[in-house]
């Protein structure tokens, strides 16, 4: 581990968010996106961020990636402050977490092949090359459930559900501790959609891994997440266990939310 | 009820330039009454967006449709490409998926609508303001002269699904084909627009052709269901017999697929496989290689079309008996 970083006991918590807020201006206009969200993520568990659009949930997410500079508050990985890395050593802390975007298809790039896609973190965060790189692109290709013939192909080649399990090695191939799921399945049919959240729970099992997972499907949150966090202009309103949230919501907003399932 | 549009049989092929052929729609049927929603339901690739293009008449010119489309006893399949053009717009019209890439980002709402209201009804300017702003209104844009003078871009995902269904329903069509009207807006603003859609098809008695991938969405609004599968429709009938009674293997998977379990109910069950690209090529059931109760039989010949409740057909040899 990095010495130099400060260091806070999280007794275990995998994500701790300290009054984080994010501010954007555009036309000398303040937009508040996320105000002095406090959260704190345990280690093993899926913590469900939902919210309309707008409320500063994927805002909320990048800021704890560290692709937004926050305005105010602390963000910890781990115990280590990451709020203000700059350079070296925000690449050392990227590997220990990672994104599975929305759109499969968007997300890679056309004109690399699978296998190629799949080594881009592998060499990047973690300097692995040659023989041994070659090893554990296939091995973490297995592990989503893809096939050796795969690799030598290009996105388009690939269906939509199989586009997502290329995104889901990529992101677990540097082996992070905290994978943030942004509506990872809201581009895919339900067949494929109760595939790739099989995965998703399989992976967090063998793995131990930590989900923060972004969405608006209401059915997806209930069966993925321990516990819910609900944002509404910014701020985090409520947070509870899954069950809780749906059978007895605490503030009228996650009310009206949660009644409305189509 | 009497039948408003009848699909029978419809087949579409492409034919490209290199001679190779494609059929991604090889045996629809749909039922439709006056006044009905019916939903079409079925996993990407099954033909859905493009039965919908082929009630319109909008499929590109390399399409040969065969088969019937027959719309208040008129068989539109055998009608000039002129006397279709007139036919959309005014008794047929398309509620687009995307609706910030079906308005033009040039030109402000109500220029937008106006063209329609002169094209569609032959209305002059004051006149067409009129209804214009009453249609936004019915749509529930509480403030339709601010809406007519923004453009796309000013407006949000809501809003704009709000006008495109204004500017569907401004002359009345009688068949409104609604291709996936909600898969881009959260949850909040889905239910409002399905029940807009709703509200606004039972005030003015027209019929609609809901597009979409999302069952559940099918359950709260429709009231009949097309089930679709690699350009087939493998099972029909009303939305309360289908989805209680789901006698498919295909429909049972969709319906079993819906995550509505709480968390640590075990594993989803998840249909394997994906839908055949190349329908060409497929004996007997296309469904076959992914059936969990497949029998030796079901990869000869096609499956028949078995009657399992009154309007409620299957084609599948083995059918799940009510």
């Amino acid at each position: 581990m990095t010495a130099t970083m400060s260091r806070l006991d999280t007794d275990g918590n995998v994500v701790e968010l300290r009054g984080v807020t994010k501010r954007f201006s555009r036309r000398r206009v303040a937009v508040t996106a996320v105000d002095s969200v406090d959260l704190t993520i345990p280690s093993n568990i899926t913590f469900g961020l939902i919210g309309e659009s707008g409320s500063g949930k994927s805002t909320l997410a990048r800021c704890l990636l560290r692709l937004h500079d926050v305005d105010a508050g602390s963000i910890f990985l781990e115990g280590d402050d990451i709020t203000h890395l700059r350079r070296a050593r925000l690449r050392r802390v990227r590997r220990r977490m990672q994104l599975v975007f929305q759109d499969p298809y968007a997300a890679l790039n056309p004109r690399m092949t699978i296998e190629d896609s799949v080594a881009e973190p592998l060499t990047e965060l973690m300097g692995i090359r040659g023989r041994a790189l070659h090893a554990k692109v296939r091995r973490a290709i297995d592990e989503v459930g893809l096939a050796v013939h795969h690799l030598a192909r290009y996105p388009h080649e690939l269906s939509g559900g199989q586009c997502q399990r290329v995104g889901i090695a990529r992101a677990l191939a540097a082996e992070p501790a905290l994978v943030v799921l942004d509506e990872p399945t809201s581009a895919l049919d339900v067949s494929v959609q109760a595939q790739i959240l099989n995965l998703l729970n399989t992976l967090q099992r063998e793995r131990r891994l930590t989900y923060l997972l972004i969405t608006h499907d209401l059915d997806v949150v209930r069966y993925m997440a321990n516990v819910i966090g609900v944002m509404y202009r910014g701020r985090l309103i409520e947070t509870n266990t899954a069950e809780a949230i749906f059978t007895e919501p605490r503030q009228a907003y996650t009310q009206t939310l949660v009644g409305t399932t189509p | 009820m009497s039948s408003l549009l009848t699909v029978q049989d419809l087949c579409v092929r492409f034919v490209s330039r290199r001679k190779t052929v494609s059929q991604p729609l090889r045996g629809v049927n749909l039922n439709l009454g006056r006044g009905e929603i019916l939903g079409i339901v079925g996993e990407t690739g099954c033909g859905k967006t493009l039965t919908g293009l082929a009630i319109l008449g909008a499929l590109s010119a390399n399409a040969r449709v065969s088969g019937q489309i027959c719309y208040e006893g008129q068989e539109l399949t055998s009608l000039d490409e002129q006397t279709r053009a007139k036919l959309r717009g005014t008794s047929l019209a398309l509620i687009p998926q995307n609706p910030a890439a079906a308005l033009d980002p040039v030109h402000t709402i109500g220029t937008q609508l106006q063209l329609l209201a002169r094209r569609h009804l032959d209305r002059r300017h004051s006149a067409a303001v009129d209804l214009i702003d009453s249609e936004l209104a019915a749509v529930g844009l509480t403030d339709p002269e601010r809406v007519r003078r923004s453009y796309p871009h000013e407006l949000s995902g809501g809003m704009l699904q709000r006008v495109v269904i204004a500017a569907a329903l401004l002359a009345r069509p009688r068949l409104v084909v609604a291709d996936e009207p909600t898969t881009a807006l959260d949850v909040t603003i889905e239910r409002q627009i399905l029940n807009l859609i709703r509200d606004r098809q039972h005030q003015l008695g027209v019929s609609v052709v809901l597009v979409t991938h999302d069952i559940g969405v099918v359950e709260s609004t429709c009231d009949k269901v097309a089930v679709l599968y690699a350009g087939r429709t493998v099972e029909q009938g009303l939305v309360a017999d289908v989805l209680s009674h789901p006698s498919h293997p295909y429909t049972r998977g969709l319906l079993a697929a819906l995550p509505r379990k709480k968390h640590g109910d075990g594993p989803l069950t998840a249909i394997p496989g994906s839908v055949p690209v190349d329908t060409m090529r497929l004996k007997g059931c296309a469904f076959a290689d992914r059936c969990g109760s497949v029998r030796p039989d079901c990869t000869e010949g096609e499956p028949p079309n078995t009657s399992v409740g009154p309007g409620h057909t299957v084609e599948c040899r083995y059918p799940e008996q009510a």
